[in-house]
């Protein structure tokens, strides 16, 4: 496991849900460096077992994104459920570290421009997506469509 | 609660109607007839209440003020109860009627759609098959939801989608598919299982979160599996890979 403070370039990501679990495959599948930040305790302790690094706290304080090496950090992915956490996160790392490329989670769609203005370049909403995806294969059943346009 | 308010506001309007004729005839009476001011409140109050009776003076009629005023009084008297009556019908028929037209609706669809739950990937699902005019029902347990979506004239039924009954009620045997998006993947594979059951012919579709239950909502019945954290989890990953 490397430390923390001699990451570089490396990417937090905030929260470690099914969607952070689902982030920090995709980048253990790239072999980047990258720490999570949670505030389950007993969370934390699992991933801490499983030798991945990981910061103990909320990630909304500028604090917690500090001791994850924010400054020196290439990016940082938001993936917690709630979108006003999301937002505030969005705000203090883009404060923190001006060269960050930041991605977040949205739950409702009008957010997504309050997080773009917040700081964030990449926007997904999980729950859009897959309400989307939903009604398209079950449309596509039905009426026998190859191609669906939404 | 939102509804009440204009409701109200046009419940004072009225009243403030009435008050100011009141006003204005009593004041009318003194100032153009020159009557005393008690006999003025006294007719006044006599003829806003209807009660003849209590106004016997035969002059009182062959005032020009009077005859004004008892036109005046005659149309917002008819105004109000237009408006009362009005306001009790809407009562009527928000409660009751769209309730039961729903219910009627229902029950004469045929290959529709059930959409069981409506949070944020059911709401999506709908607009889909709103695009495609689909005919759906959404199965909602939490009351607040169910009486929006029946303002806004949506079928819709309350009730838990694990239920069998509840299933039924939205015409499960006749339903040509059903999409199950509750936010716990036991209550979607209960969901799957009880639909399977009572349709072998459905389509069904679900949301999971968990992707270990992927292959346990095939066995239970499922068709179409789709995991939103996980794709969005990819999304992510893969966006940050691409941009750092």
């Amino acid at each position: 496991m490397k430390k923390i403070e001699n990451m570089r370039n490396h990417i937090i990501v905030c929260g470690y849900g099914k969607v952070g679990e689902k982030v920090c495959e995709v980048l253990e599948q790239y072999k980047r460096d990258y720490v999570v930040v949670e505030d389950d305790p007993a969370i934390a302790k699992l991933l801490k077992d499983m030798e991945m690094s990981v910061i103990e706290g909320d990630a909304t304080h500028s604090r917690v994104l500090k001791l994850a090496g924010v400054e020196r950090a290439g990016a940082l992915v938001a993936t917690l459920k709630n979108d006003t956490s999301n937002v505030f996160i969005v705000l203090t790392a883009r404060e923190l570290n001006p060269n960050l490329i930041i991605a977040t989670r949205a739950v409702s769609e009008e957010v997504v421009s309050k997080m773009h203005r917040a700081g964030a370049e990449i926007v997904v909403m999980p729950e859009v997506v897959g309400g989307l995806e939903l009604g398209k294969e079950v449309v596509r059943r039905k009426l026998g469509i190859k191609h669906i346009e939404v | 609660m939102a509804r009440l308010v204009p409701r109200l506001k046009l419940e004072h309007m009225v009243a403030a109607v009435i008050l100011l004729i009141v006003v204005a005839s009593v004041f009318s009476l003194i100032i153009f007839d020159h009557v005393d001011p008690e006999l003025a409140l006294y007719w006044t109050t006599g003829s806003v209440l209807n009660a003849p009776a209590i106004v016997q003076d035969p002059g009182f009629y062959k005032l020009r003020t009077v005859e004004i005023f008892m036109v005046i009084n005659g149309i917002a008297y008819l105004t109000a109860v237009t408006f009362i009556i009005a306001n009790f019908v809407t009562i009527l028929s928000r409660v009751d009627m769209k309730k039961r037209d729903m219910m009627r609706r229902i029950t004469v669809m045929e290959d529709h759609v059930i959409v069981c739950g409506y949070g944020k990937v059911g709401e999506k699902v709908c607009e889909v098959l709103d695009d495609h005019t689909l005919e759906y029902v959404v199965i909602e347990n939490e009351p607040n939801v169910v009486m929006l979506l029946r303002e806004r004239g949506v079928p819709v039924v309350e009730g838990d989608a694990t239920h069998s009954r509840v299933l039924k009620l939205a015409g499960v045997e006749r339903a040509g598919a059903l999409v199950a998006t509750l936010g716990s993947d036991t209550n979607n594979i209960y969901t799957i299982l009880t639909a399977r059951e009572l349709n072998p012919n459905l389509i069904i579709a679900t949301r999971a979160v968990s992707e270990e239950v992927v292959s346990k909502m095939h066995r239970a019945g499922a068709e179409i599996v789709v995991l939103p954290d996980v794709i969005a989890g990819f999304e992510l990953g893969k966006e940050v890979i691409g941009a750092v």
